[in-house]
């Protein structure tokens, strides 16, 4: 018996127990992450429109034409709106009959950044992908708010 | 992978990854099952005496806080993560059968770790007993015990874990320990 160890058999079974580790984590670990990802949440689709404005989106011989899931633009702007200044909190698109009409991103800044500056910055980015994904016709306003302010990075604090 | 490689020096904060994870981000949200999990499952196996229903409860939890927006921050997230697993057992113990704890199986759940030379065959049934005195302890005393003794949590934060009181996580906690003393009186 070691000497740290305390008398009272109480005290040392709970010294123990807390020290004890239950087995089976790394599988289970696996397990949860397997049912997150199954996990699916409806995502609304965008349509996108071509370069020379048409106002029904590309088609092509056949008809058809190209959407996008609101999932994956949210993906690629969670992705791409993240510096060391700011951090997107909330990212909530506004649609009419399957067009964007609005983004509206809420920011976590990092304290004593230019606001401003990073307002200005996740509206230009934001542009930038949706000019990406939907075509660069797409009419809607850009909404900044922020909703925080942290002490450094916002994607580490 | 939206995350850049955790650097060990700064590890992102829960808030932060939290935040990810609502946007979408599974990268984020694996850390957080990473860094919670293996307390949450060993909560919930001591709180149900079974593996299986523990894992079931842990897995529903994580899939409750991956699709939840419920969270504001009023507790640490931690909290709420013990919160939503100790509901899910819970539910789990109102559905099924007891199964009485048998001596050779919590010995199983604890076997000697061959790399620690202070863990003896006398410590090895202390921690067998102690399994058992839990066990038999009502729902309340036990998961108050636990949350206490071996997840260092405050009375306030028990008390948001299981829905009570901080009086009654009081009241419990005092009932509990006196029970499991009285137990253990015979390892003196």
């Amino acid at each position: 018996m070691a000497l740290n160890q305390p008398h009272d058999p109480l005290e040392r079974a709970t010294r123990a127990l807390r020290d004890a580790r239950e087995p089976g984590w790394i599988e289970l670990s696996a397990a949860v992450m397997s049912r997150v990802k199954a996990v699916v949440t409806p995502a609304a689709r965008i349509l996108t429109s071509p370069g020379d404005a048409e106002q029904d989106g590309p088609r092509n011989d056949d008809g058809s034409r190209t959407w996008v899931s609101a999932r994956v633009l949210t993906a690629a702007l969670r992705r791409t709106l993240r510096s060391q200044h700011y951090a997107p909190s909330a990212i909530r698109l506004e649609l009419d009959d399957d067009r964007l009409t609005a983004v509206n991103i809420d920011l976590v800044c990092a304290y004593d950044t230019d606001l401003q500056a990073n307002g200005h910055e996740v509206r230009s980015r934001t542009r930038q992908v949706l000019n990406e994904l939907l075509g660069p016709h797409q009419a809607g306003s850009i909404e900044i708010t922020v909703a925080d302010v942290v002490l450094g990075n916002p994607n580490l604090v | 992978m939206d995350l850049a490689p955790p650097d060990p020096a700064e590890p992102a904060s829960d808030q932060a990854l939290l935040r990810a994870a609502r946007l979408g981000d599974s990268a984020a949200f694996a850390v957080l099952v990473e860094r919670h999990g293996p307390a949450m499952y060993r909560y919930a196996v001591r709180l149900l005496g079974n593996p299986q229903d523990a894992a079931e409860a842990t897995q529903a939890a994580f899939v409750s806080a991956w699709k939840s927006h419920t969270y504001r921050g009023e507790a640490a997230l931690r909290t709420w993560l013990f919160r939503l697993v100790s509901r899910r057992a819970a539910d789990l113990q109102r559905k099924r059968r007891p199964i009485p704890m048998h001596e050779d199986l919590i010995a199983a759940l604890a076997p000697p770790a061959p790399d620690n030379p202070l863990q003896d065959a006398l410590d090895h049934e202390l921690l067998a007993a102690l399994r058992l005195a839990l066990a038999e302890l009502p729902w309340h005393q036990r998961a108050c015990w636990l949350l206490r003794e071996i997840d260092g949590m405050s009375y306030d934060e028990i008390a948001t874990v299981l829905g009570l009181t901080p009086g009654s996580v009081r009241g419990h906690l005092h009932r509990g320990r006196r029970t499991l003393a009285e137990r253990m009186v015979r390892w003196r």
